[in-house]
């Protein structure tokens, strides 16, 4: 005994201090190492001594503690069942202990990310904040999101504006066709949603050129990145009989992704949107090179109502898909995407359209008997590689497209009207980017050819008298066909000297296209040509070498960017046979301007001035006639039009991810030169257009704003979004200049809230308000919509789901005033752990039949009444893959 | 110091392609994380880095590493994984959108003979000493929290130089805790320096259904002692282009003379 205890004892007597020792082994005798041994009075957490016990298992206590205490000594490792020995201090000195394993059943401690957070220029949203029990696809849960909206087509915005990318786990599989992701991933596979702001895709431009674009990234979890995702469905219904069937297979692993869809039905479903572009700059663009499909000839049929598109679609639908990426070595990826549709659509549909002329108007009514028949295939494949010091892109499209529709006409005119209007494109787009310390240098060369045999039949032969020498005919058939190559080719050389950046371009793209068209009219079974007039055959070639010099300055904060492309167009075009030439030459500058500033980490500010000169296309100098459609035959025997225009916007945008609050807000101003004026003549339901040179302006105005909110504690998540828009257009009425005044204004609300945990609800109501006016006229003609969409969802318990959601419809115009109901309801069972699930679903509750919409344009009036899907009972078994 | 560091960690990782040799020791049952909060330079109260620490607990060893520098080192992999197209022998790593640079040591720790193996890589070699932690010694207080619905118990302990307050939780009696600490008769929570310039704070703990191996990594490792270790980590950041021309790297400025670098201030858990 130590002399200092010795002490201890003469004046403390209650007070001893000793010390107890001991082995812990499992059963088998085996020493167990690092077990915890506490020392404790009887039943008092407070630990008086301890010890750890050591690699034989041994262990050595010593303490003081009073003698008359009962003491309690506790062994524990975790792993193994704790024990526990009462004693005497004055008993017992060694203890030999045996655990047993036992499993670990401690709480967990885990981190609970919040809904929302954000690091640099990344911003997570945690999806199981967001995820609702009846969630299928990650698209809803995207839908849901605050500071996002997707856009009845499919189309996904990040305040505001169009996403650039959506990624799954940092790959791009689908390029711009992201419905297909967004609507088969399943929700419970998604960890998080990331939005990467300010995103350029091209990792070599990263520092050099910068976005204002947001990119999305999926980001899965872990155990959904190892396995094959899918899911197997089977719905049945009736009446008619209908059929939902669809098939998704999908993985996503480092090394290779795929998406693969088959899906039918004629339920209503339209499932061609998923297999959609959503790029539409890209479109644009195509559109302006003649390589996307712009009818020559058409159909008359109505606009689709402005309704959910499940209510008015009578369709027939299958569609497949496969979208693969697999890299092919360390540097390049290849991608293929190929996706085929099949449809047959049918719509009943009665349409009034009024003509407001100077001096009357023209009423034309129809009641349309449509049917539409699709083959459609697309196919791409693209090699890529994209890492910080090259970039390169190899991307081959082909497409066919064979649409044919029929639809009986009565009303005015009784007619069968036919087209086919197929759309052939075969095009390859390369693009390279290499980088070394002096500079980034990029070729680029796009090359594609697009055929377009279209061919509109009508019968019986009308305009007799202006076709045939007012003889009677059985019908007329309208041949049209573009051919159109088209190749564009640049060299760009961009330098970083600190702060500034410098690039140039220079580049050359050739358009020749050439148009035949032909109206022939069939009497007593055979076919004739009208007359020359009634024919186009116009070659056009369009040359154009462009140079772009682009600024930049770039600091943490503020970004400047200065575009000054300018372009020198040669254009020759002829047609032979109506002797027209047409020869220009033409220097077009059309430079922009453009700023982000970062006013503080919340704020940003964007805006942007841009002037652009266009010139006309060749279906706008076709000098022949050509029937459009069975009630318009157009020439333009017109000069070349020309356009220019000019647009400044400024964007403002606020967004704190710890609040989870966003805001943003624009205005735009844009004016246009035009140096054609066109109308419409009518003699009886044949239209005609006119066009007369003089100068003209359209002017727009445009307000808009939206805050998005989500409020933790409730659930809640409020959308409050609104659009104000004036413009001004100039026509021409009795060869007198009208000032025609438009004016649209936009609200919308909407809030999605967890009311309990079993019942969660949401609403999104929007007012809409058209308003036209002429300089003329002392009223204005107007109309309003006010469109609300509802849910309620009950979890009854884990396993079962009930749904009732509905839209109401309610129009006003000057005269007249519709409302329309519509109820939906499901009931879903999902026993747990089964990986079948089964639902009933009634669609249509309140059987409404009919819908009759409303459109106004500038002197036009339509009122379009369809005939919708009725009432329907429809049972599906889906089968997950999980 | 920056090109120094980015040339050793080049160098490295290229070295580590021919060298590296990893081993599974055990399989680990459970995972904590602890986040980190330092001073680098006590002379600055009020600049801290954070790092985020994995303690991976198997039933013989534990191992405990830096979650920020695992994720550098992965992204820093990938993209020298991808050939340089431009130039030969440049590597252009993109750092941007990764944490910041985490610790470099990796502790395992023996469970049977509570000794703790540091590894540490001092930009140009590897160096491995085994601390036997004979001078760890706790008291146990009265004092009691509930930290994330757990109850801890404060404990105290002087340890080489530094006094520092721990919080362990008896009922998940685990001898461990964040970098050297360990020997409590319970899981360490938090623990906190007492003047405030090192925190470390349990942020997960989480059983692994999947066991996860524990791997040990011998990257040619200099075997030495802890205050051998300490004097080469001294005299490295005392004259950081010494170092560097003490392996062979000389910085030299435009003008032809040798770059000189300031001292990194250094601000040790162990004080001796």
């Amino acid at each position: 005994m130590k002399y200092w205890q010795f002490f201890l004892y003469l004046f403390l007597p209650l007070f001893s201090t000793a010390q107890i020792a001991g082995k812990v082994a499992t059963q088998n005798n085996n020493p167990l190492p690092s077990a915890s041994i506490t020392l404790h009075k009887k039943n008092i957490p407070s630990i008086i001594a301890f010890a750890i016990s050591d690699k034989d298992g041994k262990f050595i206590i010593h303490y003081t503690a009073n003698t008359n205490d009962t003491l309690e000594l506790n062994v524990a490792l975790l792993g193994y069942s704790k024990q526990t020995v009462f004693f005497l201090p004055t008993e017992k000195k060694d203890f030999q202990f045996v655990l047993t394993p036992e499993a670990i059943n401690l709480p967990e401690v885990k981190v609970k990310n919040p809904p929302v957070w954000q690091r640099k220029d990344t911003i997570n949203y945690n999806t199981s904040e967001f995820k609702q029990a009846q969630d299928r696809v990650i698209g809803d849960i995207i839908a849901r999101l605050p500071g996002m909206e997707v856009t009845p087509g499919g189309q996904i915005k990040y305040q505001g504006k169009p996403i650039n990318k959506y990624y799954i786990e940092g790959l791009d599989l689908l390029e711009d066709k992201y419905g297909l992701a967004n609507n088969n991933i399943p929700a419970d596979a998604v960890d998080k949603v990331q939005v990467l702001e300010n995103h350029q895709p091209i990792r070599v431009l990263d520092s050099v050129s910068f976005s204002d674009r947001a990119a999305l990234n999926i980001k899965l979890k872990n155990n959904a990145k190892l396995k094959l995702l899918g899911r197997a469905r089977l719905g049945m219904g009736a009446a008619p009989l209908l059929s939902e069937d669809d098939l998704s297979l999908m993985l996503f692993k480092k090394k290779i992704q795929f998406i693969n869809t088959y899906k039918y039905n004629n339920t209503g479903v339209d499932n061609t949107r998923e297999l959609t572009s959503q790029n539409f700059a890209d479109y644009i663009n195509a559109l302006q090179n003649g390589a996307a499909k712009n009818d020559l000839v058409s159909l008359v049929q109505p606009q689709a109502p402005p309704i959910n598109s499940k209510r008015y679609l009578f369709n027939n639908a299958h569609t497949a898909s496969i979208n693969q990426l697999v890299p092919l070595n360390k540097i390049y990826q290849l991608r293929i995407n190929a996706a085929y549709i099949n449809d047959f659509q049918q719509q009943e549909s009665h349409t009034s359209s009024r003509f407001f002329l100077p001096n009357d108007s023209v009423l034309i009514t129809e009641n349309n008997n449509y049917k539409s028949f699709l083959n459609r295939i697309d196919a791409d494949a693209t090699v890529m590689a994209n890492s910080p010091n090259y970039f390169l892109k190899n991307h081959t499209r082909f497409q066919a497209w064979l649409p044919f529709a029929k639809s009986n006409i009565t009303g005015n005119t009784l007619l069968a009207q036919q087209i086919n209007n197929p759309f052939h494109n075969i095009s390859n787009d390369f693009r390279l980017i290499k980088t070394n310390k002096k500079r980034i240098t990029e070729w680029s060369s796009f090359i594609g050819y697009v055929t377009m045999p279209q061919q509109l039949q009508i019968q019986p032969g009308l305009y007799s008298n202006l076709l045939n020498n007012n003889s009677p005919y059985e019908a007329m058939q309208q041949q049209a066909s573009l051919k159109n190559f088209f190749t564009d080719n640049y060299l760009s050389i961009r330098k970083r000297k600190g702060r500034w950046g410098l690039a140039y371009k220079v580049g050359a793209n050739l358009q020749s296209q050439l148009l035949n068209t032909n109206l022939q009219i069939k009497q007593n079974g055979l076919l004739k040509n009208v007359a020359d007039t009634f024919q186009n055959n116009l070659h056009w070639n369009r040359f154009r070498v462009n140079t772009e010099g682009n600024f930049t300055y770039e600091t943490e904060r503020i970004r400047l960017a200065l575009n000054l492309p300018l372009q020198w167009i040669y254009l020759s075009a002829n047609d032979e046979l109506l002797a027209y030439t047409e020869k220009r030459n033409a220097l077009l500058p059309s430079p922009s301007a453009s700023i982000m500033w970062q006013l503080s980490p919340k704020w940003s500010l964007s805006s942007a001035a841009s002037y652009n000169q266009s010139l006309g296309d060749i279906n706008s100098i076709t000098n022949g006639y050509i029937l459009k459609n069975y009630r318009s035959i157009t020439n333009n025997n017109i000069p070349l039009p020309e356009n220019a225009s000019g647009n400044i916007n400024v964007n403002i945008t606020f967004r704190n991810p710890l609040k989870i609050l966003f805001v943003s807000g624009g205005v735009n101003v844009s004016r246009t030169k035009s140096n054609l004026f066109y109308s419409q003549s009518f003699s009886g339901s044949l239209e005609t257009l006119l066009a007369t040179v003089r100068n003209n302006f359209a002017n727009n105005l445009g307000f808009s704003g939206r805050i998005s909110k989500y409020i933790t504690n409730w659930k809640t998540s409020i959308n409050l979004s609104t659009n104000y828009n004036l413009g001004k257009r100039q026509q021409l009425q009795n060869n007198t200049v009208v000032n025609l005044h438009n004016t649209s204004f936009m609200f919308s609300g909407g809030f999605t809230t967890k009311i309990s945990q079993k019942i969660n609800t949401e609403y999104n109501g929007t007012y809409q308000n058209y308003k036209t006016k002429s300089q003329l006229s002392k009223t204005a003609t107007s109309f309003k919509t006010f469109t609300q969409i509802f849910a309620i969802n009950y979890n009854v318990s884990e396993a079962l789901f009930i749904k009732l959601a509905g839209e109401n419809y309610s129009i006003n115009s000057t005269n007249s005033r519709q409302q329309y109901l519509f109820g939906d309801a499901s009931v879903r069972l999902k026993p747990k752990k089964s990986k079948i699930d089964y639902e009933l679903l009634l669609n249509n509750i309140f059987n409404t039949t009919e819908f009759t919409g409303l459109q106004l344009a500038d002197n036009i009036a339509i009122i379009s009444n369809y005939i919708i899907r009725p009432r329907q009972v429809l049972f599906k078994v889906s089968f997950s893959l999980q | 110091m920056n090109k120094i560091i980015r040339a050793g960690l080049i160098l490295n990782f290229l070295l580590s392609f021919f060298f590296a040799d990893s081993q599974t020791i055990d399989s680990a049952f459970t995972t904590v994380k602890y986040s980190f909060v330092f001073r680098p330079d006590s002379t600055k109260e009020n600049y801290t880095k954070e790092d985020i620490l994995i303690l991976d607990i198997g039933h013989k060893y534990t191992k405990y590493f830096s979650h920020n520098r695992l994720i550098r080192d992965s992204i820093m992999a990938r993209q020298i994984e991808l050939p340089s197209i431009s130039n030969g022998g440049s590597y252009i790593a993109d750092m941007r959108n990764t944490p910041s640079a985490g610790s470099t040591k990796i502790l395992y720790r023996n469970l049977q003979s509570n000794t703790v193996t540091v590894t540490d890589n001092l930009i140009f070699d590897n160096y491995l000493y085994v601390d036997s932690l004979l001078d760890l010694k706790w008291k146990i207080l009265k004092d009691t929290l509930t930290i994330n619905g757990y109850l801890c118990t404060k404990a105290y302990t002087h340890f080489r130089g530094r006094s520092f307050y721990a919080w362990f939780a008896n009922s998940i009696s685990l001898p461990v805790g964040p970098h050297l600490f360990g020997g409590l008769p319970g899981l360490i929570f938090q623990l906190e320096e007492s003047k405030g310039n090192f925190r470390y704070k349990l942020l997960t703990f989480e059983k692994q259904v999947l066991k996860k191996p524990i791997i040990f990594y011998s990257k040619n490792h200099i075997r030495t002692n802890r205050l051998e270790y300490r004097k080469i980590l001294q005299s490295m950041l005392d004259n950081p282009n010494g170092y560097a021309a003490s392996h062979g790297m000389i910085f030299k400025e435009k003008d032809g003379t040798i770059e000189k670098t300031p001292k990194i201030p250094y601000n040790p858990l162990e004080m001796y």
